[in-house]
Protein backbone atom coordinates (compact mmCIF):
# COMPACT_ATOMS: atom_id res chain seq x y z
CA UNK A 1 0.00 0.00 0.00
CA UNK A 2 1.57 2.76 -1.10
CA UNK A 3 0.50 6.22 0.42
CA UNK A 4 -1.31 8.46 -1.71
CA UNK A 5 0.12 12.32 -1.80
CA UNK A 6 -2.13 14.14 0.31
CA UNK A 7 -4.78 15.46 -1.83
CA UNK A 8 -3.96 19.49 -2.29
CA UNK A 9 -7.01 21.56 -2.44
CA UNK A 10 -6.03 24.19 -5.32
CA UNK A 11 -5.55 27.50 -4.07
CA UNK A 12 -8.66 29.78 -4.21
CA UNK A 13 -8.09 32.44 -6.75
CA UNK A 14 -8.52 35.83 -4.68
CA UNK A 15 -10.17 38.24 -6.53
CA UNK A 16 -8.10 40.50 -7.76
CA UNK A 17 -7.92 44.13 -5.75
CA UNK A 18 -6.84 45.54 -8.75
CA UNK A 19 -9.48 44.61 -10.70
CA UNK A 20 -12.50 46.17 -7.85
CA UNK A 21 -10.38 49.38 -8.15
CA UNK A 22 -10.70 49.35 -12.21
CA UNK A 23 -14.81 48.60 -12.01
CA UNK A 24 -15.02 51.35 -9.32
CA UNK A 25 -12.31 54.09 -11.42
CA UNK A 26 -14.31 53.45 -14.61
CA UNK A 27 -17.53 55.11 -13.77
CA UNK A 28 -15.65 58.05 -11.49
CA UNK A 29 -13.50 59.06 -14.72
CA UNK A 30 -16.51 58.39 -17.07
CA UNK A 31 -18.24 60.90 -14.70
CA UNK A 32 -15.35 63.18 -14.23
CA UNK A 33 -15.07 63.46 -17.81
CA UNK A 34 -18.93 64.39 -18.34
CA UNK A 35 -18.38 66.69 -15.71
CA UNK A 36 -15.53 68.12 -17.57
CA UNK A 37 -17.36 68.76 -20.45
CA UNK A 38 -20.03 70.17 -18.68
CA UNK A 39 -18.08 72.90 -17.00
CA UNK A 40 -15.33 73.10 -19.13
CA UNK A 41 -17.34 72.26 -22.26
CA UNK A 42 -18.79 76.04 -22.56
CA UNK A 43 -16.04 78.39 -21.88
CA UNK A 44 -14.22 76.54 -24.30
CA UNK A 45 -16.53 76.47 -26.98
CA UNK A 46 -17.05 80.43 -26.03
CA UNK A 47 -12.98 80.89 -26.37
CA UNK A 48 -13.54 79.69 -29.82
CA UNK A 49 -16.46 81.19 -30.87
CA UNK A 50 -18.89 78.51 -31.46
CA UNK A 51 -21.11 79.47 -28.16
CA UNK A 52 -21.80 82.83 -27.39
CA UNK A 53 -20.89 84.69 -24.52
CA UNK A 54 -23.36 85.37 -21.42
CA UNK A 55 -26.04 87.79 -21.49
CA UNK A 56 -25.11 89.82 -18.25
CA UNK A 57 -21.63 90.19 -19.99
CA UNK A 58 -22.95 91.54 -23.34
CA UNK A 59 -25.13 94.02 -21.44
CA UNK A 60 -22.88 94.29 -18.44
CA UNK A 61 -22.61 98.15 -19.42
CA UNK A 62 -24.32 100.93 -17.75
CA UNK A 63 -27.62 102.09 -20.18
CA UNK A 64 -26.91 104.42 -23.09
CA UNK A 65 -29.59 107.23 -20.39
CA UNK A 66 -29.88 109.33 -23.42
CA UNK A 67 -30.79 106.82 -25.67
CA UNK A 68 -33.17 105.33 -23.33
CA UNK A 69 -35.14 108.92 -22.97
CA UNK A 70 -35.44 109.01 -26.66
CA UNK A 71 -37.29 105.92 -27.10
CA UNK A 72 -39.10 106.36 -23.98
CA UNK A 73 -40.66 109.64 -25.12
CA UNK A 74 -42.04 107.62 -27.97
CA UNK A 75 -44.12 105.88 -25.78
CA UNK A 76 -45.07 109.52 -23.67
CA UNK A 77 -45.70 110.93 -27.30
CA UNK A 78 -48.51 108.14 -27.90
CA UNK A 79 -49.68 108.43 -24.42
CA UNK A 80 -48.53 105.00 -23.44
CA UNK A 81 -48.57 104.87 -19.53
CA UNK A 82 -46.46 101.47 -17.72
CA UNK A 83 -43.01 101.54 -20.42
CA UNK A 84 -39.74 101.58 -19.58
CA UNK A 85 -36.87 101.50 -22.03
CA UNK A 86 -33.06 100.50 -21.26
CA UNK A 87 -30.77 101.21 -24.06
CA UNK A 88 -27.80 99.01 -23.29
CA UNK A 89 -24.56 99.13 -24.94
CA UNK A 90 -23.80 95.22 -26.68
CA UNK A 91 -20.04 94.26 -25.42
CA UNK A 92 -17.25 94.78 -28.04
CA UNK A 93 -19.28 96.81 -30.60
CA UNK A 94 -20.44 99.99 -31.43
CA UNK A 95 -23.99 99.25 -31.23
CA UNK A 96 -26.90 98.51 -28.58
CA UNK A 97 -30.03 96.65 -27.90
CA UNK A 98 -33.21 98.29 -26.74
CA UNK A 99 -35.48 96.78 -24.16
CA UNK A 100 -38.66 97.64 -23.89
CA UNK A 101 -40.90 96.51 -20.85
CA UNK A 102 -44.69 97.18 -21.26
CA UNK A 103 -45.88 96.65 -17.55
CA UNK A 104 -49.57 96.14 -17.16
CA UNK A 105 -48.58 96.50 -13.22
CA UNK A 106 -47.64 99.82 -13.93
CA UNK A 107 -50.32 101.20 -15.91
CA UNK A 108 -49.26 99.81 -19.38
CA UNK A 109 -53.31 99.39 -20.89
CA UNK A 110 -52.39 97.98 -24.00
CA UNK A 111 -53.09 94.33 -25.35
CA UNK A 112 -50.01 91.89 -25.32
CA UNK A 113 -48.41 93.55 -28.41
CA UNK A 114 -48.22 90.30 -30.41
CA UNK A 115 -52.51 90.03 -30.32
CA UNK A 116 -53.43 93.87 -30.93
CA UNK A 117 -54.78 94.74 -33.90
CA UNK A 118 -54.58 98.28 -33.89
CA UNK A 119 -51.77 100.86 -35.28
CA UNK A 120 -50.55 102.29 -32.66
CA UNK A 121 -47.95 98.98 -32.65
CA UNK A 122 -47.02 100.40 -36.05
CA UNK A 123 -46.43 103.56 -35.52
CA UNK A 124 -44.36 102.79 -32.47
CA UNK A 125 -42.00 100.65 -34.44
CA UNK A 126 -41.87 103.27 -37.17
CA UNK A 127 -41.22 105.86 -34.68
CA UNK A 128 -38.22 103.64 -33.46
CA UNK A 129 -36.55 102.93 -36.50
CA UNK A 130 -36.73 106.62 -37.75
CA UNK A 131 -35.35 108.25 -34.32
CA UNK A 132 -32.33 105.33 -34.95
CA UNK A 133 -31.72 107.38 -38.18
CA UNK A 134 -31.69 110.95 -36.62
CA UNK A 135 -30.88 110.29 -33.71
CA UNK A 136 -28.19 108.18 -34.41
CA UNK A 137 -29.20 105.05 -31.68
CA UNK A 138 -26.96 102.51 -33.17
CA UNK A 139 -29.83 99.90 -32.91
CA UNK A 140 -29.10 96.09 -33.34
CA UNK A 141 -32.20 94.72 -31.66
CA UNK A 142 -35.26 95.84 -30.25
CA UNK A 143 -36.45 93.09 -27.05
CA UNK A 144 -40.07 93.29 -26.19
CA UNK A 145 -41.07 91.78 -22.34
CA UNK A 146 -45.61 92.31 -22.25
CA UNK A 147 -46.17 92.01 -17.96
CA UNK A 148 -49.27 91.30 -16.90
CA UNK A 149 -50.83 93.21 -13.96
CA UNK A 150 -48.98 91.51 -10.97
CA UNK A 151 -46.00 92.15 -12.78
CA UNK A 152 -45.48 88.92 -14.08
CA UNK A 153 -43.53 88.15 -17.01
CA UNK A 154 -45.97 86.72 -19.74
CA UNK A 155 -44.19 87.09 -22.74
CA UNK A 156 -40.54 88.49 -24.50
CA UNK A 157 -39.51 88.69 -28.20
CA UNK A 158 -36.68 89.85 -30.00
CA UNK A 159 -35.94 91.22 -33.48
CA UNK A 160 -33.47 92.36 -35.64
CA UNK A 161 -33.43 96.10 -36.36
CA UNK A 162 -33.10 95.10 -39.88
CA UNK A 163 -36.66 93.65 -39.29
CA UNK A 164 -37.96 96.53 -37.72
CA UNK A 165 -36.52 98.11 -40.97
CA UNK A 166 -38.73 96.44 -43.22
CA UNK A 167 -42.02 96.35 -40.86
CA UNK A 168 -41.57 100.55 -40.69
CA UNK A 169 -41.15 101.10 -44.19
CA UNK A 170 -43.78 98.73 -45.16
CA UNK A 171 -41.69 96.32 -46.92
CA UNK A 172 -43.18 93.19 -45.07
CA UNK A 173 -46.78 92.90 -43.46
CA UNK A 174 -47.73 92.72 -39.85
CA UNK A 175 -47.88 88.80 -39.93
CA UNK A 176 -44.64 88.46 -41.96
CA UNK A 177 -43.02 90.92 -39.21
CA UNK A 178 -44.95 88.28 -36.60
CA UNK A 179 -43.42 85.18 -38.28
CA UNK A 180 -39.45 86.12 -38.04
CA UNK A 181 -39.66 87.32 -34.48
CA UNK A 182 -37.83 85.36 -32.06
CA UNK A 183 -40.07 84.50 -28.82
CA UNK A 184 -39.60 83.11 -25.66
CA UNK A 185 -41.37 80.29 -25.95
CA UNK A 186 -40.08 78.87 -22.20
CA UNK A 187 -41.50 81.58 -20.76
CA UNK A 188 -44.76 81.65 -22.50
CA UNK A 189 -44.99 77.57 -21.69
CA UNK A 190 -43.90 79.12 -17.60
CA UNK A 191 -46.80 81.37 -17.96
CA UNK A 192 -49.73 79.61 -19.40
CA UNK A 193 -48.48 76.03 -18.79
CA UNK A 194 -49.36 73.72 -21.92
CA UNK A 195 -52.95 72.66 -20.54
CA UNK A 196 -54.31 76.28 -20.29
CA UNK A 197 -52.15 77.21 -24.04
CA UNK A 198 -54.71 74.11 -25.31
CA UNK A 199 -58.14 74.80 -23.95
CA UNK A 200 -57.62 78.31 -25.10
CA UNK A 201 -56.71 76.87 -28.56
CA UNK A 202 -59.73 74.96 -28.26
CA UNK A 203 -62.09 77.31 -27.11
CA UNK B 1 -57.45 65.41 -14.46
CA UNK B 2 -57.41 65.32 -18.27
CA UNK B 3 -55.35 68.15 -18.83
CA UNK B 4 -52.90 67.18 -16.22
CA UNK B 5 -52.64 64.15 -18.30
CA UNK B 6 -51.71 66.49 -21.05
CA UNK B 7 -49.40 68.21 -19.33
CA UNK B 8 -47.32 65.46 -18.22
CA UNK B 9 -47.80 63.75 -22.00
CA UNK B 10 -46.44 67.58 -22.88
CA UNK B 11 -43.30 66.91 -20.98
CA UNK B 12 -42.96 63.75 -21.96
CA UNK B 13 -42.66 64.67 -25.94
CA UNK B 14 -40.12 67.20 -24.58
CA UNK B 15 -37.71 65.12 -22.94
CA UNK B 16 -37.56 62.51 -25.73
CA UNK B 17 -37.60 65.42 -28.35
CA UNK B 18 -34.05 66.11 -26.61
CA UNK B 19 -32.88 63.21 -26.49
CA UNK B 20 -34.22 62.22 -29.96
CA UNK B 21 -32.99 65.59 -31.45
CA UNK B 22 -29.55 65.81 -31.01
CA UNK B 23 -27.50 65.48 -34.20
CA UNK B 24 -30.24 65.21 -36.64
CA UNK B 25 -31.03 68.29 -39.38
CA UNK B 26 -34.23 69.57 -40.38
CA UNK B 27 -35.63 66.78 -42.43
CA UNK B 28 -34.83 64.46 -39.34
CA UNK B 29 -36.70 66.37 -36.92
CA UNK B 30 -39.80 66.95 -39.32
CA UNK B 31 -39.81 63.06 -39.72
CA UNK B 32 -40.11 62.62 -36.14
CA UNK B 33 -42.30 65.41 -35.06
CA UNK B 34 -44.57 63.57 -37.72
CA UNK B 35 -44.43 60.06 -36.22
CA UNK B 36 -45.08 61.80 -33.16
CA UNK B 37 -47.98 63.53 -34.21
CA UNK B 38 -49.82 60.82 -35.81
CA UNK B 39 -49.12 58.22 -32.42
CA UNK B 40 -50.62 60.63 -30.35
CA UNK B 41 -53.78 61.09 -32.53
CA UNK B 42 -54.06 57.32 -33.28
CA UNK B 43 -54.30 56.47 -29.48
CA UNK B 44 -56.80 59.02 -28.93
CA UNK B 45 -54.40 61.00 -26.34
CA UNK B 46 -55.80 64.56 -28.37
CA UNK B 47 -57.35 65.43 -31.21
CA UNK B 48 -55.11 66.63 -34.38
CA UNK B 49 -54.83 70.62 -33.51
CA UNK B 50 -53.85 69.51 -30.36
CA UNK B 51 -51.08 66.85 -31.16
CA UNK B 52 -50.03 69.62 -33.73
CA UNK B 53 -49.84 72.35 -31.23
CA UNK B 54 -48.03 70.50 -28.64
CA UNK B 55 -45.69 68.77 -30.72
CA UNK B 56 -44.63 72.06 -32.59
CA UNK B 57 -44.62 73.96 -29.37
CA UNK B 58 -41.89 71.41 -27.85
CA UNK B 59 -39.94 71.12 -30.87
CA UNK B 60 -39.94 75.07 -30.20
CA UNK B 61 -38.78 74.49 -26.99
CA UNK B 62 -36.13 72.51 -27.51
CA UNK B 63 -34.45 74.42 -29.96
CA UNK B 64 -34.97 77.44 -27.57
CA UNK B 65 -33.20 75.39 -25.26
CA UNK B 66 -30.61 74.26 -27.43
CA UNK B 67 -29.70 78.17 -28.79
CA UNK B 68 -29.67 79.43 -25.08
CA UNK B 69 -27.34 76.77 -23.89
CA UNK B 70 -24.74 77.77 -26.91
CA UNK B 71 -26.14 81.55 -26.05
CA UNK B 72 -27.04 82.14 -29.73
CA UNK B 73 -27.78 85.69 -30.53
CA UNK B 74 -31.45 85.73 -30.00
CA UNK B 75 -31.30 83.52 -26.69
CA UNK B 76 -28.28 85.78 -25.68
CA UNK B 77 -31.14 88.71 -26.44
CA UNK B 78 -33.93 87.33 -25.07
CA UNK B 79 -31.59 86.75 -21.67
CA UNK B 80 -30.94 90.20 -22.01
CA UNK B 81 -34.71 90.87 -20.26
CA UNK B 82 -32.93 88.93 -17.29
CA UNK B 83 -30.12 91.65 -17.18
CA UNK B 84 -32.83 94.17 -16.84
CA UNK B 85 -34.17 92.65 -13.69
CA UNK B 86 -30.59 93.11 -12.29
CA UNK B 87 -30.02 96.52 -13.33
CA UNK B 88 -33.68 97.68 -11.34
CA UNK B 89 -32.30 95.60 -8.77
CA UNK B 90 -29.35 97.30 -8.72
CA UNK B 91 -30.91 100.77 -9.07
CA UNK B 92 -32.97 100.38 -5.91
CA UNK B 93 -30.31 98.69 -3.90
CA UNK B 94 -27.89 101.97 -4.73
CA UNK B 95 -30.56 104.05 -3.49
CA UNK B 96 -31.37 102.97 -0.42
CA UNK B 97 -27.41 102.52 0.16
CA UNK B 98 -27.12 106.18 -0.21
CA UNK B 99 -26.88 105.96 3.81
CA UNK B 100 -24.20 105.13 5.86
CA UNK B 101 -26.46 102.75 8.01
CA UNK B 102 -27.31 101.00 4.67
CA UNK B 103 -23.92 100.87 3.15
CA UNK B 104 -23.96 97.39 2.80
CA UNK B 105 -26.50 97.48 -0.20
CA UNK B 106 -24.55 99.78 -1.87
CA UNK B 107 -21.68 97.15 -2.13
CA UNK B 108 -24.44 94.31 -3.01
CA UNK B 109 -25.24 96.56 -5.98
CA UNK B 110 -21.82 96.97 -7.17
CA UNK B 111 -21.80 93.20 -7.01
CA UNK B 112 -24.69 93.22 -9.06
CA UNK B 113 -23.39 95.48 -11.59
CA UNK B 114 -19.82 95.76 -11.42
CA UNK B 115 -19.29 97.49 -14.78
CA UNK B 116 -22.01 100.18 -14.67
CA UNK B 117 -20.59 103.37 -14.33
CA UNK B 118 -23.99 104.65 -12.62
CA UNK B 119 -23.65 102.43 -10.00
CA UNK B 120 -19.89 103.92 -8.97
CA UNK B 121 -21.58 107.64 -9.18
CA UNK B 122 -23.93 106.97 -6.28
CA UNK B 123 -21.32 105.10 -4.48
CA UNK B 124 -18.96 108.18 -5.02
CA UNK B 125 -21.73 110.36 -3.41
CA UNK B 126 -21.83 107.65 -0.22
CA UNK B 127 -18.24 108.33 0.55
CA UNK B 128 -18.53 112.03 0.54
CA UNK B 129 -21.55 111.85 2.95
CA UNK B 130 -19.21 109.35 4.93
CA UNK B 131 -16.33 112.34 4.91
CA UNK B 132 -13.87 109.42 3.22
CA UNK B 133 -12.83 111.60 0.73
CA UNK B 134 -9.77 108.75 -0.88
CA UNK B 135 -12.80 106.35 -1.31
CA UNK B 136 -15.05 109.26 -2.79
CA UNK B 137 -11.92 109.76 -5.30
CA UNK B 138 -11.58 106.09 -5.84
CA UNK B 139 -15.32 105.51 -6.98
CA UNK B 140 -14.66 108.18 -9.33
CA UNK B 141 -12.26 106.58 -11.43
CA UNK B 142 -13.54 103.52 -11.38
CA UNK B 143 -16.70 105.62 -12.68
CA UNK B 144 -14.39 107.12 -15.33
CA UNK B 145 -12.79 104.15 -15.89
CA UNK B 146 -15.65 102.30 -16.32
CA UNK B 147 -17.18 104.80 -19.13
CA UNK B 148 -13.60 104.55 -20.94
CA UNK B 149 -14.16 100.82 -21.75
CA UNK B 150 -17.33 101.37 -23.04
CA UNK B 151 -16.37 103.98 -25.83
CA UNK B 152 -15.43 101.84 -28.96
CA UNK B 153 -15.68 104.93 -30.99
CA UNK B 154 -14.22 107.65 -30.00
CA UNK B 155 -16.91 110.57 -31.78
CA UNK B 156 -19.07 109.07 -29.29
CA UNK B 157 -17.23 110.12 -26.30
CA UNK B 158 -17.91 113.55 -25.92
CA UNK B 159 -21.84 113.07 -26.00
CA UNK B 160 -21.37 109.96 -23.42
CA UNK B 161 -18.96 111.99 -21.12
CA UNK B 162 -21.45 114.86 -21.02
CA UNK B 163 -24.12 111.99 -20.10
CA UNK B 164 -22.31 110.55 -17.06
CA UNK B 165 -21.49 114.26 -15.78
CA UNK B 166 -25.14 115.34 -15.77
CA UNK B 167 -25.86 111.93 -13.79
CA UNK B 168 -23.32 113.03 -11.46
CA UNK B 169 -24.69 116.36 -11.18
CA UNK B 170 -28.12 114.95 -10.25
CA UNK B 171 -26.95 112.85 -8.09
CA UNK B 172 -25.73 115.26 -6.37
CA UNK B 173 -27.92 117.55 -6.31
CA UNK B 174 -30.43 114.98 -5.10
CA UNK B 175 -28.33 114.30 -1.93
CA UNK B 176 -28.04 117.86 -1.20
CA UNK B 177 -29.93 118.44 1.39
CA UNK B 178 -28.99 114.70 3.07
CA UNK B 179 -25.23 115.94 3.26
CA UNK B 180 -25.70 118.89 5.32
CA UNK B 181 -27.87 116.67 7.56
CA UNK B 182 -24.75 113.84 8.04
CA UNK B 183 -22.23 114.79 10.60
CA UNK B 184 -19.69 113.35 8.90
CA UNK B 185 -20.68 115.14 5.31
CA UNK B 186 -18.00 117.14 3.88
CA UNK B 187 -20.06 119.93 2.69
CA UNK B 188 -17.46 121.94 1.21
CA UNK B 189 -16.10 118.44 -0.79
CA UNK B 190 -19.51 118.29 -2.19
CA UNK B 191 -19.39 121.68 -2.79
CA UNK B 192 -16.27 121.53 -4.61
CA UNK B 193 -17.13 118.92 -6.44
CA UNK B 194 -20.26 120.14 -7.98
CA UNK B 195 -18.94 122.93 -9.19
CA UNK B 196 -16.19 121.17 -10.77
CA UNK B 197 -18.51 118.82 -12.64
CA UNK B 198 -21.08 121.95 -13.47
CA UNK B 199 -17.17 123.46 -15.11
CA UNK B 200 -16.91 120.68 -16.94
CA UNK B 201 -20.66 120.47 -18.28
CA UNK B 202 -19.84 123.95 -19.83
CA UNK B 203 -17.03 122.95 -21.34
CA UNK B 204 -18.38 120.17 -23.14
CA UNK B 205 -21.67 122.01 -24.10
CA UNK B 206 -19.35 125.35 -25.37
CA UNK B 207 -16.64 123.75 -27.52
CA UNK B 208 -17.82 120.20 -27.70
CA UNK B 209 -14.76 118.32 -26.35
CA UNK B 210 -13.82 117.34 -22.81
CA UNK B 211 -10.14 116.64 -21.35
CA UNK B 212 -11.56 113.67 -20.62
CA UNK B 213 -11.80 112.26 -24.23
CA UNK B 214 -8.07 113.37 -24.78
CA UNK B 215 -9.29 116.58 -26.86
Amino acid sequence: MTDSPPKTTPPKKKRSRSFCAGCLLFPLIIIAILAALYFIGPPLLRWLGIFGPPAEQVYAAAPDLVASAQINEIFEEQSIPGVRVYVIPIQETDTQGAFIILDASRGYLGLNPTQGKDDTFLRVIQNIHQRNQTENLRLAHVTVEYRDEFGEKVIGFTVPQELVEDYATERISRDDFFREIDIDILQVIDYYNLGDLLEEINQ
Amino acid sequence: MRTKKRVVFSLLVLFLLSLMMSGCDESDQELVMGILQVWVTDDGVMDEVEAKVIVDVAAKAWEQTTREFMNAEDAIQLNGLDVIDDIERADELSKEGLTPENEHLMAEAIELRPEDWRIRERDAVLWIMNGNSAATASAEDKSDSLLKNQIKNPDNCPSLRLQQLRYREQTYQENYKNCQMEANCNFAEYEAAHVSVQQEIKEILNTGQSPFCGN
